[in-house]
């Protein structure tokens, strides 16, 4: 039982997050009277680069070899310590807290901007600049709502929080909703979705994710594509069991399987939510980005100090 | 600074032993046992060091990373054989690249610096000069100038200086040159002592 | 007016004018030149419409050097023309009519004729900078040189750097990550501020001004169409009237109303495919994909009407080829009708979108003062505040009997752009209906031999959905077609780009850029 939780906790969130990028296209295509791609063709594409061969660019250092490891694993790692089927605890349970799960998540940004960097074109330095601006402010806002959260439970492993959220009083509901547009607009800010960035543009000069991975190609180009894919589900994931934690209070062999059904069904409403926030929104200015965060920042700040006292 | 990061690496994965002996340092001043040494406290609510602080196994998650690093290099070894890799000029959309090209350290922070421009305190100022300066239509030559403000000169250091320097020149109308002021300072001193000598009672 | 009375007001005194139908030539020396010329540009406030150069007697090495200012309303053309005669050089006049410096440039590279006292700096402006220095194309000697002879230099191109800490460039293009024709720019940026902007262009150079030289005046009609190929319609109605004016034509009513009808047609086509790519570029793909549809539906109906989508193959000289049968009116007007109501929708959701007119307003401004001292035409100089607009100024075709208002906004910015280009669809779909009901009956186009007048001028002037296309015909002495100086209108907002870009963030650029939405092709000929 033990085995098969971490078998699921490891594979969950590479195998499904091309899924949710192709439900979001769908979505989108859909509200803009397009038929769309098939949801399944993140998997395609995905395949297809996996098959090309590579080319280099020979400015390149070993930065751009190693990056897109390093970015896969830490999310394949973030992927294994989130709770997925949080009930059952495991050796990785202990793992589970959000501190490290938000570091790893910058070690990921942080080597996807040395790689915008390596190779010494126009466009890198640029991405990389703004992704690190961004990153620099969501981090706050992030931070805070868990921590107002993680007070009320007093602990701050997922797993705990997922499992005792759905036995706070009422009274606590207010804090949670706080927290979690806190955590909504970071979601949208570390996955370049709108109003922060157009994640299907093709002009270099606009891109913040794209501009980074610009030079890859061929599998490592795949890698980055599916660590961008995963870190989607994770962020979709942490809003699902965290925030709407109904669903979890069970236990046994086969409530693993409803386990896991109500997670996604959970993580597809999450993900239509999404897909029509960015039908619905267009792209702010650059220098309008940091009030939308400050707002993510104060409200994770109301919360927090709303569970202090 | 080389050891500033590597105290920075020893602090993150050794976490857990470095807070111990900190607590450590902190029982031994405030004599109160580990578990309860207050950080914060409101009224009867506080932050306190429990047993589990920075308790996780940071090597262990360091290892866990590689361990999937590793296999991710592996499989796709496996399953992809050894890639072909072909070395290409950057993408340079067809015009030659030259070292001008490239972000600079100053442009990197630039956005950042923007945002927190209020803390910040940094002026830029663009000079143009032009060929025909009447009607100022052919460009010659631009710049930009960049300079920061240091703030704590300009909104601590300068006014205390102030200060002092405002006491300082009262007290310099003592010092004016004139010798007879000077005995009659001598003077006046030698009197006040004598009498103060004089009332003060036998001890 | 009449021609005495204009000769009275704009010639000076001691000049013999001749007349070309509508085109008053006289001669001028290099020392009356800048006298007559800031007379005509800052006195008598005239526009100047182009500056071209041809070549006369190629022995004795003779040049002309023609000045074509345009007399609005009346619907004149005076035209000063300065002859070179035994040297290459002439006096600039860049620092009395600014305007005149762009076709300075053009004249050096292409005819070798160098302006004396234009302040910047020698570089290509119409050509990519690989051209040997010492040919120049529009000679009439020029086909005879071979040009792989191994000539030693090539032109050079420097661009400005700025000075300062931490200034870096950013190069995009030639090749860009769209499919849209090859320009460079190269930015100098502090931070993601745009500090300094060049437009660097000449890729799509094709020649075209010399093979209209080679061609007869029909497939020139043919050759005009092809100069940018959104613009099919206007620019060969622009070249078709230059010619007419030169056989003398007299085009019937019918197909005056019909050039209205298509012009009027590729307006609104050009606009709506504007529009959405705008929206586009702020991240509202739901204006995108509308008005693509839009756009694709006026396509349809070209096609329908004429066999040729962009409506290509319908102007020839003295009239339209398409006759505009009953049903077929009846169908457009029902068309547009429905095509109208589905724009003011698509248009009133991307208004109240207040993130999108967020993203919009304050982006890319072109101060007012830039656009008239650049004689600015078109989209960016009435969203400036600049009233011109050919159909008014310079009425051709049956544009004189419509009634039809000038849309202007005087923010400047992208969203005055979008406004300009949302109010001229509502106005084209006006007069489209207008002349569509009022059209007379009579034949389209009439068939006639027709002679060119010998050693003759005419200009032709449309207001394409860019801005105003300029099209100055010359014949010799035997009544072939010398010389064809075509002037699209991204030749002069390629040079305003550069005074709206800076100060704005990298990130708004495409979005400034495709607000102008200027052709690369028209600009390089």
């Amino acid at each position: 039982m033990n085995f098969a939780v971490i078998i699921i906790q490891v594979l969950f969130v590479p195998l499904v997050a091309p899924l949710i990028i192709g439900v979001t296209r769908r979505i989108k295509a859909a509200m803009q009277n397009r038929r769309g791609a098939d949801i399944f063709q993140p998997y395609r594409d995905l395949i297809k680069l996996f098959r090309k061969a590579e080319v280099l660019s020979e400015d390149a250092t070993t930065i751009s070899l190693v990056s897109p490891y390093v970015v896969f694993a830490s999310m394949i790692t973030i992927g294994a310590l989130i709770p997925i089927v949080p009930f059952a605890g495991n050796i990785l349970s202990s793992y589970a807290d959000f501190i490290v799960v938000i570091s790893l998540m910058i070690l990921a940004t942080f080597f996807l901007a040395l790689n915008g960097l390596d190779a010494g074109n126009a466009f890198g330095g640029l991405g990389s600049s703004r992704e690190m601006t961004l990153a620099a402010l969501t981090e706050a806002g992030l931070f805070f709502s868990f921590m107002s959260i993680a007070l009320l439970v007093q602990s701050t492993n997922l797993i705990t929080l997922s499992i005792h959220i759905g036995t706070l009083p009422s009274s606590d509901w207010l804090i949670l909703s706080l927290a979690f547009l806190a955590f909504f607009i970071a979601l949208l800010a570390e996955n370049a979705r709108y109003p922060f960035d157009n994640p299907s543009t093709h002009l270099e000069l606009t891109m913040v994710h794209e501009a980074m991975i610009i030079e890859a190609s061929g599998p490592r180009l795949a890698l980055f594509e599916w660590a961008a894919a995963s870190k989607l589900l994770i962020f979709i994931v942490l809003g699902a069991n965290i925030f709407i934690p109904w669903g979890i209070i069970i236990s046994g062999w086969q409530s693993l399987s409803l386990a896991i059904l109500v997670l996604l069904c959970k993580v597809f409403v999450l993900t239509v939510a999404v897909a029509m926030l960015e039908s619905m929104t267009a792209k702010l200015r650059f220098f309008r980005l940091p009030d939308l965060l400050s707002t993510s920042f104060m409200l994770g700040l109301i919360a927090l100090a709303l569970a202090i006292f | 600074m080389g050891s500033l990061a590597f105290a920075a690496l020893f602090l993150g994965v050794y976490g857990a032993a470095a807070t111990r002996l900190f607590v450590r340092i902190a029982e031994s001043v405030n004599q109160s046992s580990i578990a309860q040494i207050p950080i914060m406290s409101f009224g009867n609510m506080g932050f306190t060091v429990r047993n589990g602080f920075a308790g996780l196994n940071m090597p262990a998650l360091f290892l866990l990373l590689s361990f999937f690093l590793l296999a991710t290099w592996l499989i796709m070894r496996a399953v992809l054989g050894k890639q072909r890799i072909s070395k290409k000029i950057t993408w340079d959309c067809g015009f030659p690249l030259t070292p001008r090209m490239e972000i600079t350290s100053t442009a990197f922070a630039y956005s950042l610096m923007t945002i927190f421009r209020p803390i910040l305190t940094y002026a830029d100022s663009t000079k143009t000069v032009y060929q025909d300066p009447n009607l100022r239509h052919f460009v010659s030559s631009q710049s930009v100038h960049l300079h920061l403000v240091d703030m704590y000169m300009k909104y601590f250091y300068f006014p205390i200086a102030r200060v002092f320097c405002s006491i300082a020149r009262q007290m310099s109308r003592i010092q004016n040159g004139y010798i007879n002021l000077y005995i009659l300072y001598v003077l006046v001193t030698l009197v006040a002592l004598l009498a103060w000598a004089l009332i003060l009672p036998q001890s | 007016m009449t021609e005495v009375e204009i000769q009275e007001k704009y010639i000076p005194k001691w000049a013999v004018s001749k007349v070309h139908g509508n085109c008053f030539v006289f001669d001028i020396t290099p020392e009356q030149l800048v006298d007559v010329c800031s007379e005509l540009f800052h006195v008598h406030q005239l526009p100047i419409k182009t500056v071209f150069a041809s070549q006369g007697d190629i022995k004795s090495g003779e040049y002309y050097i023609h000045y074509v200012f345009g007399v609005p309303v009346e619907n004149f053309y005076i035209i000063p023309r300065l002859l070179i005669i035994g040297t290459t050089e002439f006096p600039s006049l860049a620092n009395s009519v600014y305007p005149a410096s762009l076709y300075e440039g053009g004249i050096r590279e292409m005819f070798g004729l160098e302006p004396i006292g234009r302040p910047s700096e020698a570089q290509p402006v119409l050509l990519h900078e690989n051209w040997p220095a010492e040919i120049f194309p529009m000679r009439k000697d020029f086909m005879d040189i071979p040009l792989m002879n191994g000539h030693s230099k090539s032109m050079e191109y420097h661009f400005s750097k700025v000075d300062g800490e931490g200034i870096y460039e950013v190069p995009v293009g030639p090749v860009h990550a769209g499919i849209i024709e090859p320009g460079h720019f190269r930015f100098s940026m502090a931070g993601e501020r745009i500090v300094r902007l060049e437009a660097k262009l000449g890729w799509m150079h094709k020649g075209s001004e010399k093979m209209f030289e080679k061609l007869s005046p029909s497939d020139g009609v043919r050759l005009a169409e092809h100069i940018a190929g959104d613009s099919s319609f206007a620019h060969s109605t622009a070249f078709c009237q230059a010619v007419e004016g030169l056989g003398g034509t007299i085009v019937s009513d019918r197909a005056q109303y019909a050039r209205v009808i298509f012009g009027e047609l590729e307006r609104l086509a050009g606009h709506s495919s504007d529009l959405g790519f705008i929206l586009s570029d702020t991240g509202f793909n739901f204006g995108l994909a509308q008005c693509g549809r839009l756009r694709e539906q006026i396509m349809q109906a070209c096609e329908k009407l004429t066999g040729h989508r962009f409506l290509r193959g319908v102007n020839i000289f003295g009239g339209v080829y398409v006759h505009l049968r009953k049903g077929e009116i009846e169908e457009l007007l029902q068309l547009l009708h429905g095509w109208k109501k589905e724009f003011e929708e698509i248009i009133k959701i991307a208004d109240d979108n207040s993130m999108v007119f967020n993203r919009l307003s304050g982006a890319g401004i072109l101060a007012h003062q830039v656009a008239i001292d650049h004689c600015a035409v078109g989209v960016p100089a009435r969203a400036s505040g600049v009233i011109v607009d050919s159909r008014i100024d310079f009425p051709y075709a049956a544009y004189g009997k419509l009634h039809h208002e000038v849309s202007v906004e005087y923010g400047g910015d992208v969203l005055a752009r979008f406004n300009v280009r949302k109010r001229e669809v509502l106005t084209s779909l006006a007069l489209i209906n207008e002349a569509l009901q009022a059209m007379p009956d009579g034949e389209p186009v009439s068939p006639r031999e027709m002679t060119l007048r010998k050693n003759s001028y005419a200009v032709g002037i449309s207001e394409g959905w860019r801005g105003e296309i300029v099209y100055v015909v010359v014949t010799d002495e035997n009544g072939n077609i010398s010389r064809v100086s075509l002037r699209d209108p991204s030749f002069l907002g390629w040079h305003l780009i550069p005074h709206a870009a800076p100060g704005n963030v990298l990130l708004d650029f495409p979005l400034i850029n495709k607000s102008f939405n200027l052709s690369y092709s028209g600009n390089d000929k």
